[in-house]
């Protein structure tokens, strides 16, 4: 039997009072928060004064070439207040890299302004006094500062030079903007725009460990398999250099593993440089059999593609792409979609929806984004694969499909029998509007005679 | 900080908590997980006790909380998922009413955070779609979305069909 949103909304409100009642909080909270802030607040003033934070210890890190001394050259005991469930601020270890120990280049670092006014309302420039140096090297291309400050969760701002860059020549990257309690910090840089070669520096605790995702292949039986290289890391903190196609989402092909004090896999927090992002493709060549290319937007177009080379890693003229559907998702509708279509040199295919819908939430007045679709194994062309891709827009929700060539209508059906759209199709494709959500629906395509030509499912997202 | 302060935290986590607690529980699936990641976003208030801007502080430290929760523990090996308590027979419930919220709770724990946080956010808290986007630092579409594929979600683990892959798109 097929639950309904209702019937799911009802039961996720009526989760809040089972909570209530064998959840209570503790009696004591206050007082427990009220000391676990103050444990935390002389945690970070035994760190001003120069003590090792304990935590390091507690990563088992062998050893330490910037160990702290105190005032009698002994290395100084750990802290007793700490909580070893906890890491310690980014902000709170010694500044790592190869210039850590150029003491005069760091600090003047330190203190290089974080003026940008590229992006209005960012975050605000620390005090001076209250910021630390991160990270400060060189990696493949540049050299690269990390610049911590602020009284609470530190703000982060990455300053990129040329190798062997001067503090003065040093300037900032991109936005400084505001870090997450525990998560790792990296940039992605393109240090020589002309080149296809990113750079990507890290920086997280010591004893942990760092991978990129630089693709992905796709075997005949549509089996997907993630390719991964690690950074080189010491002391927490690594560069690499990778080529091939701008990855995607670039936000979830870092990963930084660690063990304490949660074990598992974490996305940093990535910031792209202004000149990563400034950095312009040649358009690829997409195949429009149905000549639809006049009713989407190029931009978004080649951004689909993009996506999918992206996430691949593989050169979007290597997997064919061809433009599928697409266009507004009714008659003079600001809100659009484009279904491209890709063979893998294997022969399996997949497809991926872009979406572009109007809003005031960004400047532009619209935002853009890319879902990417299942894999089917080698043995369909893609013009013999159906695609039905549902897409939430503003209004309500639609179906970007793709179908045989010589259907003229399609229905909609939901898994309760009623129907959510009925529609006709040009040259087998159409976008259009649906009545409640699709999942588990089918569809069904009928040719100019009335004759049923083929049925199939809604098509589901990447197995990723 | 002054004393006027500590007495009005006091009174905020007294009169608030029981409602913190329990979106932490819905964001953690965990009691232990939840009274942590409770403890870690009201040290944080603490911290900002006497700069939170408005009369009610309590929109802020939610908004701490599903943050915290949301963001940075994106765990990709492996997600402790413990089971409710039993029924309390206290409880005026019937024991298929509250098995069916097991099942509800059990299925939630299966979404990706932030999804869970939409869902959450949305059904338990009862924020609108723009409020929702608002804490979550999102926009308005993907909370729309989130919702729509973590519903879908939803019902396939609870109806045991193989469970599909969920995008996380905030």
């Amino acid at each position: 039997m097929t639950i309904s949103d209702t019937e799911l909304e009802r039961g996720l409100r009526g989760l809040g009072s089972r909570i209530d009642h064998v959840y209570p909080a503790p009696a004591d909270l206050a007082r427990r928060t009220r000391e676990r802030y103050r444990a935390q607040r002389r945690g970070r003033i035994a760190m001003a004064t120069g003590v090792l934070v304990a935590a390091l210890v507690v990563v088992g890190v062998p050893a330490l070439t910037s160990t702290v001394l105190d005032g009698q050259g002994k290395a100084a005991a750990p802290t007793t207040g700490a909580d070893p469930g906890r890491l310690p601020s980014l902000a709170e270890l010694p500044t790592r890299g190869s210039l850590s120990n150029d003491r005069g280049w760091v600090d003047a670092v330190r203190l290089l302004p974080w003026s940008w006014t590229a992006v209005p309302g960012t975050t605000p420039e620390a005090p001076v006094d209250t910021r630390r140096v991160a990270f400060a090297g060189d990696v493949p291309g540049a050299r690269v500062a990390l610049v911590l400050g602020g009284d609470e969760e530190p703000a982060a701002a990455w300053f990129t030079g040329p190798l062997g860059a001067s503090p003065e020549q040093m300037s900032l990257a991109a936005a400084p903007s505001d870090t997450i309690d525990q998560a790792p910090l990296a940039l992605l840089d393109v240090p020589d725009p002309a080149s296809e070669s990113r750079t990507l520096v890290v920086v997280a605790w010591p004893g942990e460990t760092a991978s990129v995702v630089t693709g992905r292949s796709v075997d005949a039986a549509g089996k997907t398999s993630e390719q991964r290289r690690p950074v080189p890391m010491s002391l927490g903190v690594g560069a690499i250099m990778t080529d091939g196609p701008p990855p995607y989402p670039a936000q979830t092909q870092l990963w930084v593993d660690r063990t304490i004090p949660v074990r598992g896999s974490y996305n940093p927090t990535l910031t792209i440089s202004a000149r990563a992002l400034a950095v312009g493709h040649p358009a690829t060549e997409v195949a429009d059999p149905r000549g639809l290319r006049g009713s989407v937007r190029a931009d978004d177009l080649q951004a689909t593609v993009a996506a999918l080379a992206g996430y691949y890693g593989i050169p979007a003229e290597d997997l064919r792409p061809t433009l599928l559907a697409g266009g507004p998702v009714e008659p003079g509708s600001p809100h659009s979609t484009v279904l491209v279509g890709v063979t893998f040199p294997s022969g399996a295919t997949t497809g991926a929806l872009g979406i572009r819908w109007a809003t005031t939430d960004d400047p532009s007045g619209s935002m853009f984004q890319v879902a990417l679709t299942e894999v089917t194994p080698s043995g369909a062309a893609l013009a013999d694969r159906v695609f039905a891709v549902p897409a939430s827009v503003p209004g309500g929700l639609a179906l970007t499909i793709s179908g045989p060539e010589t259907a003229t209508r399609v229905v909609v059906t939901g898994r309760d029998g009623a129907t959510l759209a009925e529609s006709g199709l040009a040259r087998g494709a159409a976008v259009v509007r649906v009545s409640a959500n699709p999942d588990g629906a089918t569809l069904r395509f009928f040719d100019t005679a009335g004759a049923l030509v083929a049925t199939a499912p809604i098509t589901g997202p990447v197995d990723r | 900080m002054g004393r006027r302060n500590d007495d009005t935290f006091e009174a905020f986590v007294a009169a608030r908590s029981h409602d913190l607690m329990r979106t932490a529980v819905l964001l953690t699936r965990d009691r232990g997980h939840a009274e942590d990641l409770l403890q870690t976003a009201l040290a944080k208030a603490y911290g900002r006790w006497n700069r939170i801007d408005g009369d009610d502080p309590y929109p802020y430290v939610r908004r701490i909380l599903v943050t915290t929760a949301a963001s940075w523990r994106r765990l990709r090996v492996t997600q402790e998922i413990v089971a409710l308590p039993t029924h309390d027979a206290s409880t005026p419930d019937s024991t298929e009413v509250v098995a069916e919220r097991d099942r509800m709770a059990a299925a939630l724990a299966t979404l990706p955070p932030r999804m869970r946080a939409v869902l959450v956010l949305r059904y338990t808290e009862d924020l609108s779609e723009a409020a929702t986007a608002g804490m979550l630092g999102c926009s308005v579409h993907t909370v729309r979305s989130q919702t729509v594929r973590g519903l879908a979600r939803l019902r396939a683990v609870l109806a045991a069909a193989a469970p599909s892959i969920a995008f996380e798109e905030c």
